[in-house]
Parts: structure tokens; C-alpha cells; sequence
């Protein structure tokens, strides 16, 4: 996969096609993946109609925010070339259930399986879902079924930061909701993802969940649980009122056999006592609260660090990191702290630029050779 | 462990096992759940495994649900044998287990966890690196292994009372017998659904031709083979036939196991059992893949000249009336080339038919290279063909491609050492010009071949007189400009421009001319368009550059180094030629300072294409040579696009200086675009000044320099060489 990246801060009709003009000229068969902030969602019918008219394969999503270098930016936009455009499927009126979710799976990889390629080539599918789709966790299971280890598993959440629905993923012709827009990456070798929460010794059982909402904690309701638990652990006192203020702070754990945690902030409180998160809950999930990584604390990005250089198997000052930082991570530890963060990383793994996004909900794996995971509060990377 | 992770875990898997009446979704799902759990990143189900009776190493058995694994899911189904230390035996988590699990069929796996399921088979969940757990995977799953083994009891036992249900609902096993048989020897596949459209038997055929195993589908809707070629409104035909006549046939394209789509032709039937009111149907369907290649194969032969491969006249005509959509869309032309060959039948009469169609081939090819993608070559029988030339914004074009025709198929042909000289006639035809339908159009190509025939052969005519001497004059033109740029007959002649202030020569425009064989020039005006259709204007603007560039190198040294060349540019040169490189080179060669090089641009031909437009003036600025407007106020001048093409001088046209001494309105004109160019900081020139009367005005009203008849004609570079001699005092 070879690519190139630009970054418009003012994207008006002609700076794009100042920089589609003089990438089209060397690569007639290119494909463009456009990041937009939600500030500048007008911008997308601009980027759709310069791109119909030169034929140009157009992929796109809108954030909350774009990652440029070490800053969080609510304008600009991200141009991201491949050289050849990718196979690529943009999927919209996407079922909320977990029957739906199957078929959903199953039309994804009827319509890539053909496209894999040699054995040997290794394979990312790159996911961007909407994030108010409540059954993302789902969905990759079921791909997991058809396609298993045949292709790598990365991607990230797009949509608005105030969890409002709006259309945030585009091609050439349509911006749309309640959708999944899926890139096959040719020659890439995944994403890796870190979050470094801290399980609290204490594990509770999810007693009935249902998709992405929590009802029953060792059969007492969620909400009274959840109350319970910050206030005996943290000394703070969680009510209806305070709720969306203090949820993204003391986020759940699903704690898995090998202790690998996937974490779940609470976002929204259903008039039940319900909570609604992030990611689906399974059923008899085993749940813990986390502890945040400390301000200042470097682990989740020293991991990444290493992980990256792993991952590419020689130094990265030629390469580009591709970041999708979790909006709830940011809130959580604030936006100076984030920013610490992600120079950090750059420092660390000696990538040659970050690019990005602030994203709603994150997919990658935590281990190279896992089951495809759909977490929250992390960052996920990828060499692009 | 705390029981608290043990337990959930445990209470999870039991649900999973739950109510599934499916051996295949059980295990399936059972699977899912215990690599969620254990973080095993794959595993599979061996169904019935034994060891084998030949070697006691080995056992087998049938591979029955894979999760996570890619290559092993494509054997999903299959008998499989592998080592009995492997899949054989109780509860084993081992690490170092490469070599075992190479068996498998790939390198990938160094761990696994073996959980034998009594009476069913055995799970094997496989990790590159064992998962880092707390779990007593040896021993924690134990009552859950029991439980799976009396689901999948349960499940096989539930399928085979199934398929007992579908069996007896025929009492005699006679006719029972014969039935099965039947059903199982048919070519076509069978499947039969019930009310609830879940698939409740399939026959052999069915899974020869879909490629699904009776397992896959039994329970399964049949929406599970539709290859999304049909919309909804398809089915909803389909079902309301099949609901009012209890019968639908047709031909419906569904998806194979594969992923590979295929034709077949399909009838269902709805059946009703009198006695209890249950309700079937029946589908019964045949791959037509293969009838429809012979029908495609039936087609093309239908369309296609089978010598040549080309379309007949029928698929000609279809592609024609096409083309004609577009055409009156885009409002271009197309032009339909009716070809004979000359000399045809005397290859055939003495060389006989396989010659000449050997020859036909050859011509065939040679023609097509004459082509573009996008025009349509058909052959109507013996030596006649037909082009349809689509896109022509003017007729001239069609006269270039039929004379490249004729000049292609007038080289000699050689076949098996024989070498053929034939040539050929073509008549052309203009849509929308001479008519629209093809009958129409095709008859006066063919009337206009005729002529071309009495012309003399070997050429080509268009089918209205004044088109046709029009088009001929054209080519000539082209042929003798062609010509004149290789003996060099061009030359150049340059005006004088005067400073108003000091009446000193200080520049001079280069004006191309073209001495005729009779010493009489020929105007520009003739011969600019035709070399701009044609392409000429490349090499021509290029000599033109090259030529002006060495004369100004000339004077600067002798007379004046800040003396001005102004050279005029052509929008073909601009869009054609890389004028950048050319200027670049001609400064390069000449050594001429680039600010003494002014290149003279018109209005209309920025405007066309104004960003492309731009680039390139920005590559001729950074050059350093200066850029002048042309025939300024004739086109769409405003201060705005002045200021971004970064112009140096204005040209007032001569049309308004001419009327400027008798028109107020044209002095007022005048006054205005100087007044706007000395604004800007350009330079104003004013073009054809004749009388003295125009030249004090134009003083008066600030314009900067002049250039006209009341001062110098164009003169050759003799005379212009010897008044620059004498011009040392004012006028």
C-alpha cells in the first residue's frame, strides 16, 4: 500500500484541487480517504463533486476532531492517498440487531472474499463505522466468522462528539448514517491498540445486558450498582443530575480470561436505571471499574511505541502513524494531557508524522493474531 | 481462581448450548464463546472422530464448525485425518505442539486446548503463544462438555426425526423408495420448503449445482442463495404468481457457496395437503450457465462479420443510433465512412477466396489501428466496410482520418510473399448535417463512395459538393504548410513599437509570414487556423520563438540591451506544446535576458481554461520573460483577472484607437483602459496608429508606447536592422 497525505487547513475548492490535481496527474488510478472534522462537514459534497468529475475513488469520514502533528483540530481536512484505490464497500441503513448484524457480516464478506488476494499477502480490513450504531462489537464478531485470520481488523467510531446522529461517512455520491464504510488494505499489517486502564480488584457479574445496555449488575439495577461502586471506590457521589459529567471518568471493565480488559464508558442513563455504553456487554460479562491512567503516566504510549515498532519490523522515521484517539480519553484526561500523549508517541516511536482523528469508539486487536475487539478510551495506531 | 471468573464463564457456555435444536449453529456458537473467553484466537469441531483402522497414529473425522481459522473454514465438511495425539484422548493443554499441529495444514499454531466431547468428537482450540490465564482450562469445563454432549445428542437426533417427517409423509416404502430415488438421481436440483419458508429437504442436485451440503441449508430460508442481481420487485412477482396460480418459472440468477453468481431456470410449486392444510413448496431448477454461453456465443454470431470479428450491419446500425443519443446530447457530429476497396476482386479471382480473406483480415487491422476506441468499424460483406467516426466537432476531422485511410491502405499488403496493391474509396456522410437516420446516412456515404470511385479511386469524397472542396482546399493547405515549415519558406517581419514620450524605437513584434510560390504573401488569417487544427502551430511557434529570439539577441547587443521582442502565442502552442520548456529553450539558445522576451497573449484564449491556463503563465513568469494582452477590450477584460495572470503590458486594440479621433464613445473607451492599466502599474500599448491626430491623443490620455503605419510597417529584418541604425534622434 503506498500512500500519500496532506493536510488542508483552509479546504476550499481550490486548495483541494490544487492537491488532487497534482496527485491525479502521477496516479491516474488513485483513491482519496478524506478525514473531515464535524466543524467542516459542508465540505464533503465540495470533496464529492471535484472528485465525481475526475472519476476519482472517494472514501471519507467526519470526526469530532481531526489529529494533526500533536494537536486536536475542529477545522482543516485530512486527504490521504492511495496510489491505487483500495476495494471498498460503503454499506448505509445498517440493522441494530445482532440477527442484522450477521447479515451485515455476511454481505461484507461475500463482497471482499473474492478481492483477498494471494495467501501469503497480508491483508488489513479497515473499518469506519458510525458510531451510533449500537452493535459494532457484533458485527466484527460475525465477520470473525466468515473471514477469521485471513485479514487484520482496525478501524474507528466516526460521527459527532455530542453523540447526536448525523451522516458521517461518505463516497463519491452519498454521505450517510447508520453505516460502515470498509477499505481492504492491501500489503498493511494492522493496527494495534492500547488503553492502560487498571482493573480494580473487585469484579461484578453483568447479570442482563441487552446490545449496549447494561440493566441488571449481580441482579440489582445497573445505575444503583454503578453509584455504589464510584462512591464506595472514589468518594464521589453519582446522581441522574451529575451523571453525564462524571460517567466518562469511571468507565466499566469486560474482563476477559487472560485479564485483557475492553473498556466501556457509560454514556447515556435510560429512565429504567439502565446504562447505556459504548460497545455491546455480553451477556455474564465479568465487569470491574477501572482506574484511569494517572496524568503524566506514559505506559499506555510506551506500549503503543514499542508495539509499532514491532509491528513494522524496521525503524519508522520513514513512516506515518495514523491515530484514532478516543473522545472519552480526551475528555477524561483533558486536552493538554492528550496532546502530551500523543507528541509523546511520536517522540517514541520516531514515526515520521501523526495523522488522525478523535474517535468514538476504537477497533483493533490486542494481540497480533486476536479476535477482532471493539473498545472505548484508547488509541489505536496504524503505519500508514 | 475466584470462582466469581469462573463461574459467569460457565453460565455463559450453558446458555450458548441452550435450546439449539442445529448440530452445525451449536457448535458453531460454542465454539464463538469459549474462544471469547479462553482468548484462543481459533478452533474447530471434529465430528466422529475414530481411529483409523490402517495406522493406529492417525484418526479421522469430519471437520464440523471452524471459527477463526480461514484456510480450515474452506474445509469445513470435509473427512480430515489427523494425528490421534492430537485430536484422540481427554482433556490436554499443551504448548510446544507445533509439529502435531502442522497437521492441520499451516505453520501458524504452537498451543492448543483438546476438549473431547463424549458420543460427538472433539474441540480443538489452537493459539500461536497459549493464552496467559488464570482459567483451569484443564478442568473447568468438564460439566460443560457433558452438557454439549447431550445437546449435540439432541440435535442430531432432532435432525434425523426431521428428515424421518419428510420421509413419512409418503406411507408406501415402495413408493417411498422410488420417490428417494428419483429424487436423489434427478439432474435438477430440488429443494422444498415449508409454510414458513425454512428449507426442509434438498436433493443431491441441489448441492452438485449450489455447492451447499443438505446440512448447510436444512432450516435455512432460501434467501441464502439470492446473488443480489434482483431487486425486490422481482421477488414480489415471483411470490404474488406463486400465492394467486400456485406456480412461477423463470429464469432467476442466484449465488453459489463459492460466491460465484450463475443462471438457472427455476420453477416453484405451491402444494397443499388436502388432509391437514400444511403447506410446501417446491422449487425445481437447472444451471443454465451453459445454455446461456451457446445463447451469448448465438448472439455474437448474429452481430459479428465471422472473418473478421467486426460487427454486421445490424449491431452497426444499433451502436450507430447509439452514438447518435450522445451526439445530439454533446451537439458533435459523427461522420459515417463508407470504404471499398479497390482492386478487391482481382486478389479473389486469381488468388482465390482464402487470399482474399487473409487479406480482408490484414486490412481488418490496419484499418482498426487508424481508429480510435471509441469509433465503430463494421464490415457489410465482400470489400465494403463502414466507419462510424463519433465525436467530431467538425468536419474536418473526418476528412484527416478518411485521408489517413486511403494514404494507410495505399502501402502495399504482403501475404505469403505475395504482395498486393490495392487501395480504397471512401464516401463520407455527416450526422446531423446530411441527415439523421442510418439508412439515410448510409446511402449517401455509398453514393459519395461512387464518387470518389469516378474521382479517380483511392480517395475520398464527401457526399456535399461544397463540403467536399472545402475539405480538399483544407488538406491542401496542410500538405503545402507542411511543406514550407520543412524548406523553411516562413519568415519573420517586425513592427517597430515607439515610446510616445521619446519617439525612440523600443521594442518590436515578430509577425510571421509566408511567402506564396508567386512572391505574394499569404495572410496569417488563412494559414494560423488550419495549422492549429492540424497541430502545425507546435513546430511552427516553436521556429517563430527560436527565430525572434536570436534576431533580438542581435539587436541587444548591437543597439539596445533593454530592446523588447514581443512574440505573439497561439492557444494551440499554449494547450498542445509545452511552451514553458520551448521558451525556456530558446532564451537558452539564443542568450537573450528573458526581460527582453515579451510573449503576447489574447483575452479569448485565457479564458477557456483558466486554471491549466494559469500554471503555465505562472511557469512562463518565473521564467522572467514579460507577458503582454492582446487586443485588449475585445474580450472580457476586468481588473480582477488582470492583477492574477500577472500581465505586464495592455494592447489597446487597433479597432478603438481607429474610431477614437471620430468617436467620443471609443475615445472615452480608450481613456478608460489606459487609465486602468497605468492603475494596475501595467504598460499600455496602443495597436494601428495611423494618423498623427490619433497619436497626440492617445499622448495626451497617458498611453505609453505605439506601434502602427503612421510609424513603421512589418518590415524583414534588413530593413528593420538599418532604421534601428538611423534611430538616434527624436521624431
Amino acid at each position: 500500500m503506498t500512500t500519500a497525505t496532506q493536510y488542508i487547513a483552509e479546504p476550499n475548492e481550490a486548495n483541494i484541487r490544487a492537491t488532487l490535481d497534482s496527485w491525479r496527474t502521477q496516479h491516474p488510478g488513485m483513491g482519496v480517504l478524506a478525514l473531515l472534522p464535524e466543524g467542516q462537514k459542508a465540505v464533503a459534497p465540495l470533496l464529492q463533486e471535484i472528485c465525481a468529475a475526475h472519476k476519482i475513488a472517494l472514501m471519507g469520514a467526519i470526526f469530532p476532531a481531526l489529529l494533526v502533528a500533536d494537536k486536536f483540530r475542529s477545522s482543516g481536512l485530512w486527504l490521504l492517498r492511495f496510489d491505487q484505490a483500495p476495494d471498498y464497500l460503503l454499506l448505509d441503513k445498517l440493522p441494530h440487531t445482532g440477527d442484522g448484524a450477521e447479515r451485515v457480516a455476511q454481505e461484507i464478506a461475500g463482497k471482499l472474499r473474492g478481492q483477498l488476494g494471494q495467501d501469503n499477502e497480508e491483508v488489513t480490513l479497515f473499518l469506519l463505522f458510525d458510531g451510533m450504531l449500537p452493535n459494532i462489537a457484533t458485527i466484527l464478531d460475525e465477520l470473525y466468522l466468515h473471514l477469521a485470520n485471513r485479514v487484520h481488523y482496525a478501524g474507528a467510531n466516526a460521527g459527532s462528539e455530542t453523540f447526536k446522529p448525523m451522516p458521517c461517512l461518505f463516497d463519491a455520491t452519498r454521505v450517510v448514517g447508520d453505516a460502515v464504510l470498509v477499505m481492504l488494505l492491501k500489503q498493511h499489517h494492522g493496527a494495534i491498540l492500547e488503553h492502560g486502564y487498571q482493573l480494580a480488584e473487585q469484579t461484578y457479574t453483568a447479570t442482563s445486558t441487552a446490545g449496549n445496555r447494561i440493566t441488571h449488575i449481580d441482579w440489582r439495577p445497573a445505575f444503583e450498582v454503578y453509584c455504589e461502586l464510584v462512591r464506595a471506590r472514589y468518594g464521589v457521589e453519582i446522581n441522574r443530575e451529575n451523571f453525564y459529567q462524571y460517567s466518562v471518568h469511571f468507565p466499566f471493565g469486560i474482563v476477559r480470561a487472560n485479564h485483557n480488559v475492553l473498556v466501556r464508558i457509560p454514556v447515556a442513563l435510560a429512565d429504567d436505571g439502565s446504562l447505556i455504553c459504548v460497545g455491546e456487554v455480553p451477556p455474564h460479562s465479568v465487569l470491574a471499574l477501572l482506574d484511569a491512567p494517572a496524568a503524566g503516566s506514559r505506559h499506555t504510549v510506551e506500549a503503543l511505541a514499542e508495539r509499532m515498532v514491532a509491528l513494522n519490523r524496521a525503524p519508522l522515521q520513514d513512516r506515518d502513524a495514523m491515530l484514532f484517539y478516543c473522545a472519552g480519553r480526551r475528555l477524561h484526561l483533558g486536552l493538554e494531557e492528550a496532546q502530551a500523549e500523543v507528541q509523546d508517541l511520536q517522540r517514541r516511536s520516531g514515526v515520521r508524522q501523526v495523522l488522525g482523528a478523535l474517535s468514538l469508539g476504537e477497533i483493533g486487536a490486542s494481540t497480533l493474531w486476536g479476535y477482532p475487539l471493539f473498545h472505548n478510551a484508547t488509541i489505536v495506531a496504524t503505519l500508514w | 481462581m475466584p470462582s466469581e471468573f469462573i463461574l459467569p464463564v460457565l453460565y455463559d457456555l450453558v446458555l450458548t448450548i441452550g435450546g439449539e435444536t442445529r448440530l452445525k449453529p451449536l457448535m458453531t456458537r460454542f465454539l464463538r464463546r469459549i474462544l471469547y473467553h479462553t482468548s484462543f484466537p481459533a478452533g474447530l469441531v471434529l465430528l466422529d472422530t475414530a481411529v483409523c483402522r490402517d495406522d493406529a497414529s492417525q484418526a479421522e473425522g469430519r471437520i464440523g464448525a471452524v471459527v477463526g481459522d480461514f484456510e480450515l473454514l474452506e474445509r469445513e465438511g470435509q473427512v480430515v485425518r489427523l494425528p490421534a495425539a492430537l485430536v484422540m484422548g481427554g482433556v490436554v493443554r499443551q504448548e510446544q505442539a507445533g509439529a502435531l499441529l502442522a497437521a492441520l495444514g499451516n505453520n501458524r499454531y504452537d498451543a492448543f486446548l483438546r476438549l473431547p466431547v463424549e458420543n460427538v468428537g472433539v474441540i480443538l482450540l489452537m493459539a500461536p503463544v497459549m493464552p496467559a490465564t488464570e482459567l483451569p482450562l484443564a478442568n473447568m469445563f468438564q460439566p460443560i462438555l457433558a452438557q454439549l454432549a447431550n445437546a449435540a445428542r439432541l440435535c442430531k437426533e432432532s435432525e434425523a426425526r426431521t428428515a424421518a417427517l419428510i420421509d413419512s409423509s409418503r406411507n408406501l416404502e415402495a413408493q417411498r423408495y422410488l420417490m428417494a430415488s428419483v429424487f436423489d438421481a434427478l439432474h435438477a436440483g430440488v429443494m422444498i420448503t415449508n409454510d414458513k419458508a425454512e428449507i426442509i429437504a434438498v436433493n443431491p442436485a441441489f448441492s452438485r449445482i449450489t455447492g451447499y451440503t443438505r446440512d448447510d441449508v436444512l432450516g435455512q430460508n432460501p434467501r441464502l442463495l439470492s446473488s443480489g442481481r434482483h431487486d425486490h420487485n422481482f421477488y414480489a412477482d415471483i411470490w404474488h404468481s406463486v400465492v394467486t396460480k400456485n406456480f412461477w418459472q423463470g429464469e432467476i440468477w442466484n449465488r453459489r457457496k463459492s460466491g460465484e453468481i450463475y443462471p438457472e431456470w427455476l420453477s416453484i410449486t405451491h402444494f397443499r395437503n388436502q388432509d391437514n392444510g400444511a403447506t410446501h413448496y417446491v422449487g425445481v431448477f437447472s444451471d443454465i450457465t451453459e445454455q446461456k454461453s451457446a445463447q451469448q456465443q448465438i448472439e455474437y454470431l448474429a452481430h459479428h462479420d465471422q472473418l473478421t470479428g467486426l460487427p454486421n450491419r445490424l449491431l452497426l446500425r444499433n451502436q450507430f443510433e447509439a452514438a447518435t443519443l450522445h451526439a445530439a446530447r454533446a451537439r458533435e457530429k459523427i461522420a459515417l465512412l463508407f470504404l471499398d476497396l479497390d482492386n478487391f476482386k482481382y486478389v479473389n479471382d486469381l488468388f482465390g477466396h482464402a487470399m482474399g480473406d487473409a487479406l480482408l483480415r490484414m486490412v481488418t487491422e490496419r484499418l482498426r489501428t487508424r481508429l480510435r476506441d471509441s469509433d465503430i468499424l463494421s464490415r457489410l460483406g465482400g470489400d465494403e466496410f463502414v466507419a462510424v467516426l463519433t465525436g467530431v466537432r467538425e468536419s474536418g476531422m473526418a476528412a484527416l482520418v478518411a485521408e489517413k485511410i486511403v494514404q494507410s491502405l495505399r502501402q502495399p499488403i504482403e501475404i505469403d510473399g505475395n504482395v498486393f496493391h490495392i487501395g480504397v474509396s471512401v464516401g463520407i456522410s455527416l450526422y446531423p448535417d446530411d441527415g439523421r437516420d442510418f439508412a439515410t446516412l448510409l446511402k449517401q456515404a455509398d453514393m459519395a463512395m461512387y464518387q470518389a470511385k469516378s474521382d479517380g479511386r483511392d480517395t475520398f469524397h464527401f457526399f456535399t459538393q461544397e463540403m467536399n472542396e472545402q475539405m480538399h482546399e483544407r488538406l491542401e493547405l496542410e500538405r503545402k504548410l507542411r511543406a514550407a515549415i520543412e524548406d523553411g519558406e516562413f519568415r519573420l517581419h517586425y513592427q517597430p513599437q515607439i515610446d510616445l514620450a521619446t519617439q525612440h524605437i523600443v521594442g518590436a513584434e515578430a509577425l510571421l509570414r509566408w511567402p506564396g510560390k508567386d512572391a505574394e504573401m499569404i495572410p496569417p488569417a488563412m494559414f494560423i487556423p488550419a495549422a492549429e487544427e492540424c497541430g502545425l502551430i507546435v513546430p511552427l511557434g516553436e521556429w517563430v520563438l527560436r527565430e525572434a529570439c536570436r534576431y533580438a539577441r542581435q539587436v541587444c547587443t548591437a543597439n539596445n540591451e533593454n530592446f523588447l521582442m514581443a512574440v505573439n502565442l497561439s492557444a494551440g502552442q499554449l494547450l498542445r506544446g509545452n511552451v514553458v520548456d520551448t521558451v525556456r529553450d530558446a532564451l537558452h539558445e539564443s542568450g537573450l535576458p528573458p526581460h527582453c522576451l515579451e510573449l503576447e497573449l489574447t483575452e479569448s484564449m485565457l479564458i477557456e481554461d483558466s486554471e491549466a491556463m494559469l500554471d503555465i503563465l505562472h511557469g512562463l513568469k518565473a521564467l522572467g520573460v514579460k507577458l503582454a494582452l492582446d487586443d485588449f477590450g475585445t474580450g472580457y477584460s476586468n481588473m480582477s483577472y488582470l492583477k492574477r495572470l500577472e500581465v505586464d503590458r495592455l494592447k489597446v486594440d487597433q479597432s478603438f484607437v481607429h474610431d477614437m479621433t471620430t468617436s467620443s464613445e471609443a475615445a472615452a473607451i480608450v481613456r478608460a483602459m489606459i487609465d486602468m492599466g497605468r492603475s494596475l502599474g501595467l504598460n499600455v500599448l496602443a495597436e494601428g496608429v495611423e494618423t498623427e491626430d490619433q497619436a497626440a491623443l492617445l499622448h495626451e490620455l497617458g498611453c505609453h508606447d505605439v506601434q502602427g503605419y503612421l510609424y513603421h510597417p512589418p518590415l524583414p529584418e534588413q530593413a528593420f536592422t538599418a532604421l534601428l541604425a538611423r534611430d538616434t534622434q527624436p521624431r
